[in-house]
């Protein structure tokens, strides 16, 4: 597989490599659904260079020329700005809501509080720990193997949340997702959330075993399927 | 599909196409579209789209003119894709000298709009999620980014590569969610279209 890093994905997108070794990352993009990807990722990241200033003259005048010559580049460009100034202050913006969250319980009267304090302590203490829940991205037609060291290991009941690429299968109205695993492990359901990159699918309520798991995203048009190995800890 | 003068191939030639590329099923017929798109975006043209509709009816067509013997599929369609780019920069070349110079800056309202639908876009993402993108595309640059997103990638115990892909793909939700709130709340804003 051709490799591709930030500085050999910045001089293609730029029209800066020689002929032999554009060619050679033109090749693995139209060949390697992982390449195009990785390679669109990097144009996203040339876009935010652009917007730091952290281009020399020349790749700025060349960025200029190749992407902001186009109505589509120049609204890439706008989105990748509002990205940027909204990521500024994630932090600060996420505690404020938690203030005033906060605040707005405050506001009410003591012993309101002091009830809702003692139900909520009641209600934890009767609770078992819940299993945390388990995140993983999954592509299709691809094994994420524990031999690579990308397997997912989980508690036999975590909740596990797959994120299925749809890489550049058509979105769909209607998901059906089936799980299958080892000793006759068989789950299915809906997405809880699906777009035109991505449907998320949450696998919970399970007892996990260790060993290899197929996951199979199904619409009225496609098939795609994904494998993963899953560790019990 | 039609070819470049709007003719439309017939169902043999699309046949012989899609069995030649590996691609029976639409879905990885529309995966080898989506790259033939970001090709030619690649190479700084415009209407992707258009471009690569025009490869696959050249390829299907000259398949069915039995002219190819290669046993490679996507090298051939490369030697296609870089024909038509070549034809589509001398043309772009005199569309960009004419258009260059008048490249407008966005109108406050509209990047007020934006951030505002992205602002909603986000909320409709799980927390980690949330915190993954916005923590991955915060503003910095140099050593202090590479730094940052590497400690990212620890913390999430993956490599920076999946981290990167990771964040990609929540970003090109954020910015097809955007689009559709745009287009809900500023019905005659400006397009993509008519490059």
């Amino acid at each position: 597989m051709t490799t591709v890093d930030a500085e050999r994905a910045f001089a293609y997108l730029l029209g800066e490599l020689s002929e032999a070794d554009a060619s050679a990352v033109d090749e693995a993009v139209l060949a390697q659904p992982e390449t195009h990807e990785l390679v669109s990722a990097f144009e996203a990241e040339l876009f935010d260079a652009y917007l730091d200033q952290s281009l020399p003259n020349e790749r700025r005048a060349r960025f200029e020329q190749r992407f902001l010559s186009t109505a589509a580049g120049r609204e890439r460009l706008q989105r990748a700005r509002a990205l940027r100034q909204v990521a500024a202050q994630p932090v600060a913006a996420a505690q404020a809501s938690w203030w005033q969250r906060l605040s707005s319980v405050l506001t009410m009267p003591r012993l309101a509080v002091g009830a809702l304090v003692a139900a909520a302590l009641a209600f934890v203490v009767a609770q078992p720990p819940p299993a945390s829940e388990v995140s993983v991205s999954l592509r299709p037609d691809t094994v994420r193997a524990a031999d690579a060291a990308r397997g997912v290991t989980v508690a036999a009941a975590s909740p596990v949340v797959f994120e299925l690429a749809l890489d550049d299968a058509p979105a769909a109205s209607e998901w059906k997702v089936a799980v299958t695993g080892p000793g006759g492990f068989s789950w299915s359901g809906a997405p809880v959330r699906s777009d035109a990159v991505a449907v998320v699918v949450k696998v919970s309520g399970v007892s996990w075993v260790s060993g290899r798991y197929r996951v199979s995203l199904q619409s009225a048009a496609d098939v795609l399927t994904y494998e993963v190995d899953v560790t019990v800890r | 599909m039609t070819g470049p003068a709007g003719v439309a191939l017939e169902g043999h030639q699309l046949e012989r196409l899609l069995s030649f590329l590996g691609a029976a099923d639409p879905g990885s017929y529309r995966r080898i579209h989506a790259r033939l798109e970001s090709f030619f975006r690649w190479k700084g043209l415009g209407d992707g789209a258009r471009l690569a509709d025009e490869t696959l009816d050249r390829a299907a067509r000259r398949l069915a003119d039995d002219e190819v013997r290669t046993q490679a599929p996507m090298a051939f369609l490369l030697g296609v894709a870089r024909f038509v780019a070549m034809e589509a920069q001398r043309k772009e070349a005199q569309r960009r000298t004419a258009e260059q110079s008048a490249t407008p800056e966005p109108p406050d309202e509209r990047v007020e709009a934006e951030v505002t639908a992205l602002e909603g876009c986000l909320e409709g993402l799980l927390p980690a999620e949330r915190t993954l993108v916005l923590t991955y595309y915060r503003e910095g640059s140099g050593r202090a980014r590479i730094e940052s997103r590497q400690k990212q990638a620890d913390s999430l115990g993956i490599g920076l590569n999946a981290l990167r892909i990771r964040a990609f793909r929540l970003r090109e939700r954020l910015e097809q969610c955007v689009t559709a709130k745009l287009a809900e709340t500023h019905p005659s804003a400006p397009s993509q279209e008519g490059e």
